[in-house]
C-alpha cells in the first residue's frame, strides 16, 4: 500500500501486509487453518518468501486482499466470514481511505475444532512456506 | 508518484483448479464472502452420516476402493457419495447412501433429508431447494464390507 505525503511515500509490501492478513484471520474464532488452494497456487508471493492462503493485489487505492479459509464445521460459516473481515479490516485499519475490501473465501470445514487458537504472537505465521 | 501504473486493475481473485466453479457470494461494500462447493458437500456429509440407519455414503467407487480413497483422505470427511450445486444463494444436494438393514428406508431418507437441509441452512445461510436420495444399497451389520469397529465374525469368543 502506498500513502502518499506531500513530502514522500510510504510504501508496504504485499508480504508484509500478507503476514498481518495472516495474524489476523488465524486468531478469530472458529477459523482453524488457512487454504493455499488445491495446487497450493493461492498465496503472496514476495522478496522474503511466500505466505499461503492470503492473495494482496493492487497497491494504494487500488488495493484488494483475499483469503480463503478453513473453518470449524460445527459452526455457522457466514459469521466467521464476516468476524475474519472485520478482523483483518481492523489489522488494516490506517489503510489510506480506510481499509481495501476484504475478500473472505470458506474453502473447507472441518469436523472437529481447534484445541485453541494459533497463538498470533510474533514470529513468523505458521503458513509460511519456505 | 505511486506505482499504480504497472499494477493491473484488480480483478476477481483467480484461483484456478479451487472449487469447480459455482460458488455461493454474498457481496458487501467490504468485500465478497464466497462459500466453496466442497464446503457444502462435507456439510451434507457429515449431516447424513449423523442419521442412525445411515451405513455410509456410496459413490460411484466400489466399496473396497472408497474405503481405501476414505482411509487416505480422512474416512470422516468421505464425500463420494455427495454432489452439490451451489447458486448464489440456494444449494441443490444430490447424494447416495447405504442404509443399515433392517432400518426403515423411507424414514431413514427423510431424516437424512431434513437433517441435511437443516444443517446447510443453519450453518451456510444457504436455501437448500432440494435433497434428492438414491438409496444404493443396503448395509449388513457385521458382513463383510463392514466398518473396521465391528466385532470379528467368528462363530464364538
Amino acid at each position: 500500500m502506498t500513502a502518499g505525503e506531500s513530502r514522500g511515500s510510504t510504501t508496504i509490501a504485499p508480504l508484509a501486509v500478507a503476514r498481518a492478513v495472516t495474524a489476523a484471520a488465524l486468531a478469530v474464532p472458529g477459523v482453524v487453518a488457512l487454504d493455499h488452494g488445491r495446487l497450493g497456487e493461492f498465496a503472496t508471493h514476495g522478496r522474503g518468501g511466500r505466505i499461503s492462503g492470503v492473495a494482496v493485489r493492487g497497491l494504494g487505492a487500488e488495493q484488494r486482499v483475499a483469503v480463503r479459509i478453513v473453518v470449524d464445521g460445527t459452526m455457522p460459516v457466514l459469521p466467521i466470514a464476516d468476524a475474519v473481515r472485520d478482523a483483518v479490516a481492523a489489522t488494516l485499519g490506517d489503510h489510506p481511505g480506510g481499509p481495501p475490501p476484504i475478500d473472505v473465501h470458506i474453502a473447507d470445514v472441518r469436523d472437529a475444532p481447534s484445541p485453541d487458537p494459533v497463538p498470533a504472537s510474533s514470529g513468523p505465521p505458521p503458513t509460511t512456506v519456505t | 508518484m505511486t506505482d499504480t501504473s504497472e499494477i493491473t486493475a484488480p480483478t476477481a481473485p483467480k484461483n484456478p483448479g479451487a472449487g469447480s466453479g459455482a460458488l455461493a457470494q454474498l457481496q458487501t461494500s467490504k468485500g465478497t464472502t464466497t462459500i466453496d462447493d466442497a464446503v457444502v458437500a462435507k456439510v451434507a456429509a457429515i449431516a447424513a452420516r449423523e442419521v442412525d440407519g445411515v451405513a455410509d455414503l456410496g459413490g460411484s467407487l466400489t466399496g473396497a476402493i472408497s474405503s481405501v480413497v476414505g482411509r487416505i483422505r480422512g474416512a470422516e470427511h468421505r464425500t463420494s457419495g455427495v454432489g452439490v450445486e451451489v447458486g448464489a444463494r440456494q444449494a441443490a444436494v444430490d447424494m447416495s447412501l447405504k442404509i443399515t438393514y433392517p432400518s426403515p428406508v423411507h424414514q431413514v431418507a427423510d431424516a437424512v433429508r431434513q437433517n441435511v437441509i437443516d444443517r446447510i441452512e443453519s450453518l451456510t445461510g444457504l436455501e437448500v431447494v432440494e435433497v434428492n436420495i438414491a438409496v444404493i444399497d443396503l448395509a449388513f451389520p457385521g458382513g463383510e464390507e463392514g466398518d473396521e469397529a465391528a466385532a470379528p465374525s467368528g462363530r464364538v469368543e
